[in-house]
């Protein structure tokens, strides 16, 4: 069939059969030819079927009023003897009658959105091409390398280019960088069904697991909102490709930025109650523990607000958290499991249901009131490969944490 | 329907052109000049020191243009002394003095009254401040203020926070009679400007989520899909402000829904249609040209001058340009540097408020005689921060110009209007008044190499 011919059973059968408007982006994007070509067979179509349909011409040219250029769409032809020198008259769009012009361009655009726009399209369809797309096109081509060291900003030019594409790239486009909460859903989603067989057996804790997502995206917020900093990031990260010397170093990282974190929230509620603290700083015992344990939670959130705020640690060493983060629960998964033996005992003689609610979180519902609030203890912490000082560190958080709760007691 | 139509249209050319590139270098003098460290922007700060260093930067350049014009001047028999400060010209000695113009006008925002009435934020739907029989143009420095008056300030464009030099008389107590006005000596303009091509200059897309043929005729104009010859010369287009328009009927709805949320009204210039709409639509045409975006008046920006770049936030489908030299955020005012060729821009606050310190009248509605005033005043927003919100600057005046460039453009005025000012030493200014496109459908073309421009209607 000739181009001709498909256009005008396209046409016939959108346009005079289902009232669908066309302009000549959306025919040179269905036909995957050139928007001039696009617009002479329109032009053809309404010759034939003039008294059918409305018309929009476009008619460029010097008007006799008006100086400079105009571009004038108008569905009276006559509109040309207005003109002291015509550069060009087109059709610009055909409509079924009484639709104007704008209402046929949402129906358009609706359609043109789904188009794909490639390089080779833009080419097709007669779009200038701009210097910089060529640019980010070449280095499209070259392989998408899994090197970590690079960054955030180097690795978007890079799967950029692809444009609008298949929705899936989309989504993993949007996940570099941009505070976006649709993809933090999926994101959960995706994590839950990757832990969710390594935790069945024990449903106690998988009720922890459960509640920690609850909790978790806030923290995910956070640091997603850390990444507008102008610092590039070290974006997605592939576990398993972490060995574990790297591992652990990022560990260490890790505590040190919370460490200072935690100082900086210390120094800022120290004038609460010092002597407490002096106290607490030795005190080990299981209770305690427990509770500032519980409220680990708590923390991760203040910690998360604070992040936004200059005062901060260096952007670089925040900037890392993400990178390690779910790696780093798996392993607290294991270390954390001792510790909490005794929450667990008790925790076993509830009875756990869990499900996905229609958002996608996995809600937990746990028949005592109690250990909902202990599973709180389950979001992230630092890891614990070296105890003494995360024993210090809890001490010292103590104090901390204690105002903090008084604080929301109060109200 | 005559086939005559036939011969207009386009010949088919299936060959793809490719957009010449300009070179937009990535570091350029006073590239960050109006930047903002987000996190130090103390506002606690008094704004006078703003005054304080614009007088003092401009009083030598007034001072050394006034010694070589006025320095043997005679008026009424007498030599003409300088006065330091402005309380200290006498009766009957002609004298000249340096100093900062305040205008006292009847509708002018008076922080102080708003503060004793308890309005909160300046009316700015007032059209003029002026009322002719009642206006008084002072002349200030660290001293005092005197009164000026004389036919000359009649037929002159002056506004406050300008800093001039007067010649002339005390005729009255605490009134000096005006008979020659200086301006500062002009900054230095950067020698060479080779550039050659052509960029294109719009402001006031006013997108409001609500389809407009306009916006998708300029995408088509701007890709080549219209198929006019100019297009493919065009090898940037520069947006001046005024993207987003949230219609008042928004604004009720929103005001409605946060009612009161925190006791006061809210008022935001963010809708998610309308930039939504902006990001399709720079979607749509970086596919084909790169793009210099400053934020304006109705953009989701903060309101205070100079005006940070947008939030990057904004760009979801276009953010994979934005690390590029694709699409570049800018401050409001901007510089910017295409090849060698120096630009200086604003959004056009500065001129729609100067606007208002000038008496309306049918001579006075071209708005390209404000441009020029910007550029002999040596700075491009004097009533920051009078009139216009401002940060509270301690250590400079950001809008004093240390350099005059080559091209001037400022956006959403509501007529387009250009000229080539001849200053000084040679020094040449390509004036540009960028119309609002949502009202005109107008679209600047500059050629970056004899500095002619042209615009292109969409209509």
């Amino acid at each position: 069939m000739s181009i001709e011919e498909r256009s005008n059973s396209l046409l016939e059968s959108q346009l005079l059969k289902e009232n669908k408007p066309f302009n000549y982006k959306l025919l040179s994007r269905e036909l995957n030819i050139h928007v001039n070509d696009a617009k002479k067979l329109l032009y053809t179509f309404y010759k034939k079927h003039s008294d059918s349909i409305t018309v929009n011409f476009i008619i460029i040219g010097k008007h006799k009023e008006i100086d400079g250029t105009t571009i004038k769409v108008t569905e009276n032809i006559e509109d040309k003897e207005n003109f002291q020198s015509i550069e060009t008259i087109q059709v610009y769009s055909l409509a079924p009658k009484n639709i104007t012009i704008n209402e046929a361009l949402t129906t358009i655009k609706a359609q043109l959105k789904n188009k794909p726009v490639t390089e080779e399209n833009l080419a097709k369809w007669g779009v200038i091409k701009g210097p910089e797309l060529i640019a980010l096109d070449t280095v499209l081509t070259a392989p998408i390398s899994s090197d970590k060291k690079t960054s955030s900003a180097f690795e978007t030019k890079k799967v950029s280019p692809k444009k609008p594409k298949s929705e899936g790239s989309i989504k993993s486009e949007r996940k570099s960088g941009f505070p976006e909460m649709g993809s933090l859903r999926d994101r959960m989603l995706a994590r839950n069904k990757k832990e969710e067989p390594k935790n069945a057996i024990q449903s106690p804790s998988l009720s922890r697991q459960g509640t920690e997502k609850i909790a978790k995206p806030l923290n995910i917020s956070a640091n997603k909102r850390a990444k507008t900093d102008p610092t590039p990031t070290v974006e997605t990260l592939e576990d398993d490709l972490l060995n574990d010397e790297e591992y652990i170093a990022k560990q260490k990282f890790e505590k040190e930025a919370q460490l200072k974190k935690q100082k900086e929230l210390e120094r800022m509620f120290d004038d609460d109650d010092d002597e407490e603290q002096d106290e607490d700083v030795n005190d080990v015992k299981n209770g305690i523990r427990k509770r500032k344990d519980n409220e680990k939670g708590l923390e991760e959130i203040f910690d998360s607000s604070f992040s936004q705020s200059p005062v901060k640690t260096s952007p670089t060493k925040k900037d890392k958290q993400p990178a390690v983060e779910s790696e780093e629960e798996r392993v607290q998964d294991e270390d954390n499991r001792e510790e909490i033996d005794e929450p667990k005992a008790d925790s076993k003689e509830e009875s756990v249901t869990s499900y996905y609610d229609e958002d996608g979180y996995l809600v937990t519902k746990v028949e005592k009131s109690k250990p909902i609030v202990k599973t709180m203890k389950r979001s992230p912490s630092p890891a614990t490969s070296n105890p003494s000082t995360k024993k210090s560190k809890i001490a010292s958080s103590a104090k901390q944490q204690s105002s903090l709760l008084s604080f929301f007691g109060k109200k | 329907m005559t086939t005559d139509l036939d011969e207009y249209f386009t010949p088919s050319d299936e060959r793809q052109f490719v957009r010449p590139t300009i070179n937009t270098p990535q570091e350029y003098k006073s590239k960050d000049a109006f930047n903002l460290q987000f996190n130090e922007r103390p506002y606690g700060k008094q704004f006078a020191s703003i005054y304080y260093n614009r007088l003092s930067a401009l009083r030598p350049r007034i001072s050394h243009k006034a010694k070589s014009k006025w320095g043997e001047e005679v008026v009424n028999g007498k030599l003409v002394v300088k006065k330091d400060k402005v309380l200290d010209v006498r009766a009957d000695e002609p004298s000249w003095v340096i100093g900062t113009i305040f205008c006292d006008m009847k509708y002018k925002p008076n922080i102080l009254e708003e503060v004793s009435k308890g309005i909160n934020g300046a009316n700015s739907s007032v059209k003029t401040y002026t009322d002719p029989d009642l206006d008084q143009i002072m002349l200030e420095d660290e001293s005092g203020r005197i009164l000026l008056e004389g036919e000359i300030l009649k037929d002159t464009i002056l506004a406050t926070g300008t800093v001039v030099g007067v010649l002339g008389m005390e005729t009255r107590p605490g009134v000096f009679q005006v008979v020659d006005i200086l301006y500062p000596f002009l900054s230095a303009q950067k020698p060479s400007r080779t550039s050659n091509s052509k960029i294109a200059l719009v402001s006031g897309l006013h997108f409001n989520g609500l389809e407009n043929y306009k916006n998708d005729l300029l995408v088509d104009f701007l890709t080549g899909e219209l198929g006019t010859g100019k297009t493919k010369e065009i090898t940037r287009l520069v947006i001046a402000g005024n993207s987003v328009l949230v219609s008042e009927e928004q604004q009720q709805q929103e005001e409605q829904d946060d009612r009161n949320k925190y006791g006061a009204k809210h008022k935001s210039n963010y809708s998610v249609d309308s930039v939504n709409q902006l990001d399709n639509f720079l979607n749509e045409v970086l596919q084909s040209i790169p793009i210099d975006i400053m934020p304006g008046a109705t953009d989701p920006a903060e309101t205070s001058l100079p005006q940070q770049p947008l939030h990057k936030a904004f760009f979801q489908k276009s953010k994979r340009y934005l690390n590029t030299s694709g699409l570049r955020t800018l401050t409001n005012p901007s510089w910017l540097q295409y090849e060698e060729l120096r630009l200086l821009g604003t959004s056009g606050e500065n001129i729609n408020d100067i606007y208002k310190y000038i008496v309306p009248n049918e001579d006075q509605l071209s708005r390209i005689d404000m441009l020029e005033a910007t550029i002999v005043w040596q700075n491009i927003i004097p009533t920051a921060p009078d009139t216009l919100w401002c940060y509270p600057y301690s250590e400079k005046d950001p809008f004093t110009l240390t350099e005059t460039p080559h091209v001037y453009f400022v956006g959403n005025q509501p007529e387009y209007e250009s000229k080539l000012v001849d200053l000084d030493r040679g020094i040449k200014v390509k004036l540009i008044a960028i119309p609002i496109f949502s009202e005109t459908g107008k679209i600047v073309i500059l050629d970056t190499a004899t500095l002619e421009s042209e615009v292109v209607i969409i209509n």
